[in-house]
């Protein structure tokens, strides 16, 4: 769909749109969750949780 | 030993011992039940954790992106929950999982767009952007 001039998907996955904050939150979960049990987690979703990127 | 045997058969009979007897039996006792309470306490404050989740995993399904992240916020500060053990960490793994794919997937989807920066821009709660 276009948007503002710009083409804006929607996730095949889940249907909707995700927004910035919303993965930010998720990757802080999944982070933590990885390190309770010892789980080496993806750089990408570690970036995203920092927020650094 | 004859000796010992017949100190002990004497012992045996006396108040004293009858005592001692009611003593140990009554630590016994006590060591049970406080071992019951604490399975009890432990059990109550998993269930409570896992309604907790619940609460949370309904949010990250909703339709509201501003709910999605209420969601998301509450699971991690479950994921780090003294209660959550490896199964638990499993389970917000699951519910993390579509959603970072999601995002995944539109950040290639702006790589592929020049046009398009996801991993940057501001979104307002409803999802619309600013």
């Amino acid at each position: 769909m276009a948007k503002n001039g710009r083409t804006v998907s929607r996730s095949a996955t889940t249907g909707r749109f995700v927004s910035k904050r919303e993965a930010t939150y998720a990757a802080r979960a999944r982070v933590t969750a990885d390190e309770k049990r010892g789980k080496t987690t993806p750089a990408w979703i570690k970036t995203l949780a920092t927020g650094t990127k | 030993m004859r000796a010992v045997l017949e100190w002990l058969d004497g012992w045996v009979r006396t108040p004293g011992f009858a005592g001692t007897a009611a003593v140990v039996a009554a630590l016994i006792a006590l060591r049970g039940v406080r071992v019951n309470v604490d399975t009890q306490r432990e059990a109550t404050r998993k269930e409570q954790w896992w309604e907790r989740a619940r609460w949370a995993l309904d949010l990250t399904l909703s339709e509201s992106t501003q709910d999605r992240e209420v969601g998301f916020a509450v699971l991690d500060a479950l994921a780090d929950s003294e209660w959550a053990k490896e199964h638990e960490s499993d389970v917000i793994e699951a519910a993390t999982e579509p959603t970072l794919a999601a995002y995944q997937e539109q950040l290639e989807d702006a790589g592929a767009d020049d046009g398009a920066q996801w991993g940057s821009e501001e979104v307002e709660p409803d999802g619309e952007e600013r």
